[in-house]
């Protein structure tokens, strides 16, 4: 089980609302009610000095937003923007960011109890990060909680790294 | 100790803003009535008094409820004529004032943060005491409990206790919580049936009124009262909105709402006992006004105006205005596009009439943007009065503290700026006028012996120049002598004795804003803990603003502050640096040049550019802000395009790899996940929708002096 506690959904009865997004070949899936709407790929500021995986920022009508490439985030080779490139703009628990990933496929409704904890294999530094595995029809969905994954302690661990 | 208050979520910043509003104009009023009693002032504070200790009657704070119940009982004496002067009150009065404001503050904090009311209320009621146990004075019942005739209030036969007790004996009976609501009409209203039916109407269509007393009937019949008793459904904390859609109708003194007593035949006298001191005198008015002279009615008359001229405005979250702001910025983005488009659309269709139209509309568009651009840009304007105010409250504690004899003389407090401006700069104020009194200002024997006027003056002024705000304190004490400055600049070690020979005079005054120079002097209470005017200087530097000093010994000194209107919107210089476009605020450019690099100088490996007798470093933007290193774009000649950036008095010229252009740009936070940024101030939206970052120009010299001093720092190198 993730050592942090989960704000909501899993563990809970019930069902559970996901958006399932592609990275390197898996999916992930995000709370559809932490999820405010997903925009095309497109140009994106630069930030000097911003950790690596902070690609820069956006303008979303007239909010200046940040921009996270997931891929970096976990330690994936980045990836070229395609055609089916998409920007997630969902809300952590200290902001709101914008997620890239390589493509959103569908939304799906999970019961609860198709979710199942973490398993210890799956766990490295960012197991704290999934909120658990959803099985869907022969498909593994790794559940993300955003929670903290760019909040300011997880900011100073990766300026300590850098 | 922590307190609980009986409030709805959200509902203590509305009382917190509207408390300390009342209090602010109690002070105001207190520090005008020293001078002399004024009839209109002290019902103005009589009125906020009773205001203030109504709310907070109802929230349930009953240590600040029953200090200011003992202060208005105070003003009530001087209302009435029984007290004639306030000078001696003024200290324990003031002192009220600051308690009240940090029980205000109790109400956020949720726990006590002061002892002093119980002491204070004490204080204040002994005072009265003494003075009404005085055989000449009118004395009034001690908490003016007792009954008396109604007549006078125009309640024919019905005194008012009655007139509850008849609405509580009359009124349905039921068991949901209920609260007695008393509105108090101006006895001078010649409007009093149709204030009366305005009350009733308001909360017949709220659907809470049970009953009144007079009821509508009566009211419509043509039953004059200045007081209408009404039951209403709900507990007093579920009636906050109600009570104050009752206080906004016109000629409304007060409306108290106290939660209602089972119906019962002694309802009425229970009223009072549950109630305590804090509706009495709605009960039984104190001190009937006095029978009114032309004057008064005059005096009456522009109060009334006053009061509909507050009903015509209304409170804002500052919040929502810088949405609004943020949504203003985003259309008229959109706006330079949509021109874009339609101009885009005529070059392909030719003369079309789609196109013409399409032109047309963008063009009405745009004249609409602009206005509602100005006018959002308006709304976020105040008049400094909100900073000014603080000040007679500064200059009187100081004066009574040295022993100085100062008035201070207020000029231009509608000039209105930004709200974003008015909240920095009030610190900055504070330390000037301060230091006016202190170092300026000579004590009295000396004025007198130099023949000097007495009370000594000191001028704080604001207008607009130049699409700037000047803002100036002056007074008329000993000024500074430039000889002086020179030889104290030396002795602190700022400077040689050969550069203090070399300062003009005006050079020389500005030796106050160095850094060390005032802070290095003996701390006294009055200038403060050791803050030197250097910070006040950087202060407002900061703000894209500027500080002068002029002085004459002998005949006073005048420190200027000029500031931008605003810091929401600001002009700034766009150019493109490596991946990005970013802004420079003009406040902090000095020019832009295009030139061969090879002309620029070296100093101990470092790129410099001498300009005009001025040896300035030399960095590429980018780098500067932390890039990594990289080839510069140079034009066709082999120039590199450069911007001469100033803070302080420190130079700094940026390399970078194009200009775009001038333009005003709305500044937005970066958020917190981009990591540190030491350089940028923050983000704004072009044109073309997308980010540019807008760069903080005092932060970035700093910076690069820094990395230049040390040596493990590689410099940067230009082309």
């Amino acid at each position: 089980m993730a050592e942090k506690p989960t704000s909501s959904g899993s563990g809970q009865s019930g069902e559970l609302q996901i958006v399932v997004c592609e990275l390197a070949d898996e999916h992930y899936g995000l709370d559809i009610a932490r999820v405010f709407e997903i925009i095309r790929n497109q140009p994106i500021t630069p930030v000097p000095r911003a950790p690596s995986f902070v690609k820069g920022v956006i303008n979303l009508r007239g909010r200046i937003i940040p921009v996270v490439d997931l891929r970096g985030r976990f330690g994936m080779p980045e990836a070229e923007p395609t055609k089916e490139t998409r920007i997630v703009v969902a809300e952590s628990s200290s902001t709101t960011v914008g997620l890239i990933v390589d493509s959103v496929s569908e939304v799906l409704l999970v019961s609860a109890d198709a979710v199942e904890p973490t398993p210890g294999v799956a766990a490295g530094a960012d197991a704290q990060y999934l909120r658990g595995i959803a099985k869907l029809g022969g498909r593994l969905v790794l559940l993300l909680e955003l929670d903290g994954l760019f909040g300011i302690e997880d900011r100073t661990a990766l300026a300590g790294a850098a | 100790m922590l307190l609980t208050f009986d409030l709805q979520p959200g509902d203590d910043r509305l009382f917190t803003d509207e408390s300390l509003e009342q209090i602010g104009q109690i002070e105001r009023g207190l520090l005008e009535l020293e001078h002399g009693l004024d009839q209109a002032v002290v019902n103005e504070i009589f009125r906020a008094a009773h205001t203030l200790k109504g709310s907070a009657a109802m929230i349930g704070h009953r240590r600040m409820a029953e200090l200011t119940h003992a202060m208005e009982d105070l003003f009530g004496a001087f209302r009435s004529g029984t007290l004639r002067e306030v000078k001696p009150f003024a200290d324990v009065l003031l002192a009220t004032i600051d308690v009240l404001r940090t029980l205000v503050a109790e109400v956020h904090e949720g726990a006590t943060l002061t002892d002093a009311p119980e002491s204070l209320t004490r204080q204040l009621r002994e005072l009265l005491s003494t003075i009404t146990a005085s055989p000449e004075s009118r004395a009034p019942e001690p908490n003016g409990r007792s009954a008396r005739p109604a007549d006078e209030d125009g309640v024919s036969g019905l005194a008012f206790a009655p007139l509850v007790r008849r609405l509580l004996w009359e009124a349905p009976g039921g068991y949901e919580p209920r609260s007695l609501v008393v509105c108090r009409i101006d006895p001078m209203s010649e409007w009093q049936a149709v204030r009366l039916l305005q009350l009733v109407i308001e909360c017949e269509e709220t659907g809470a009124l049970i009953a009144s007393a007079p009821d509508r009937g009566e009211i419509e019949s043509g039953l004059g009262s200045t007081l209408l008793a009404m039951l209403l459904r709900g507990r007093p904390i579920e009636l906050l909105e109600t009570r104050r859609r009752l206080a906004a109708i016109d000629e409304v003194v007060s409306v108290e709402v106290v939660a209602a007593p089972v119906a019962g035949p002694d309802a009425g006298e229970r009223v009072e006992t549950v109630e305590g001191p804090l509706s009495v005198d709605v009960y039984h008015p104190q001190d009937p006004i006095p029978v009114a002279s032309a004057e008064q009615t005059e005096r009456t008359a522009v109060a009334g105006d006053r009061l509909k001229l507050v009903q015509q405005t209304i409170r804002i979250d500052v919040a929502r205005l810088d949405e609004l702001m943020d949504l203003v910025g985003e259309l008229v983005v959109h706006k330079t596009r949509l021109a874009q488009s339609a101009q885009e659309l005529a070059a392909r269709l030719g003369d079309d009439p789609l196109a013409r139209r399409a032109d047309e509309d963008a063009q009405h568009f745009a004249r609409i943007a602009g206005q509602i651009q100005d006018q959002a840009t308006g709304l976020r304007m105040l008049p400094i009065e909100t900073v000014f105010n603080r000040f007679p409250r500064v200059v009187r504690d100081i004066d009574s503290q040295l022993h100085k004899e100062v008035q201070l003389v207020i000029e231009g407090k509608e000039t209105e700026l930004d709200r974003s401006v008015l909240e920095v700069v009030g610190d900055p104020l504070s330390h000037l006028v301060r230091n006016a009194l202190d170092h300026g200002i000579e004590p009295p024997e000396e004025r007198r012996a130099l023949g000097k006027p007495l009370p000594a003056t000191v001028r704080l002024t604001a207008r607009h120049a130049e699409g700037r705000i000047l803002i100036t304190v002056e007074d008329d004490g000993r000024g500074m002598d430039p000889a002086a400055l020179r030889l104290a600049a030396v002795e602190k070690g700022l400077m040689s004795s050969e550069s203090a020979e070399g300062m003009t005079d005006a050079e020389a005054l500005r030796v106050i804003f160095m850094p060390g120079f005032s802070t290095s002097r003996l701390v006294t209470e009055v200038s403060g803990r050791g803050v030197g005017l250097d910070v006040v200087r950087s202060n407002i530097e900061n703000l894209g603003g500027w500080v002068d000093v002029s002085s004459i010994p002998g005949e006073g000194t005048r420190v200027s502050l000029s500031l931008p209107l605003t810091l929401a919107i600001i002009g700034a210089l766009l150019v493109r640096s490596g991946p990005r476009v970013c802004a420079l605020p003009l406040t902090g450019v000095v020019e832009t040049l295009r030139m061969d690099p090879r002309s620029l100088g070296r100093v101990r490996g470092h790129a410099v550019l001498t300009l005009r007798d001025r040896i300035i470093p030399v960095e590429r933007l980018d780098g500067a802000l932390g890039d990594p290193p990289r080839q510069l774009e140079v034009d066709e000649r082999g120039f590199v395009n450069l911007v001469v950036v100033r803070s302080r008095n420190a130079e700094m010229a940026l390399a970078v790899d194009a200009f775009v252009g001038q333009h005003d740009i709305v500044l937005k936070s970066l958020g917190e996940i981009t990591g540190e940024r030491a350089g940028l101030a923050g983000a704004t939206v072009m044109a073309d929708g997308t980010v540019g970052l807008v760069v903080d120009i005092a932060a970035l010299i700093e910076g690069s002096t820094s990395g230049r001093d040390s040596v493990a720092q590689p410099a940067a190198r230009v082309a």
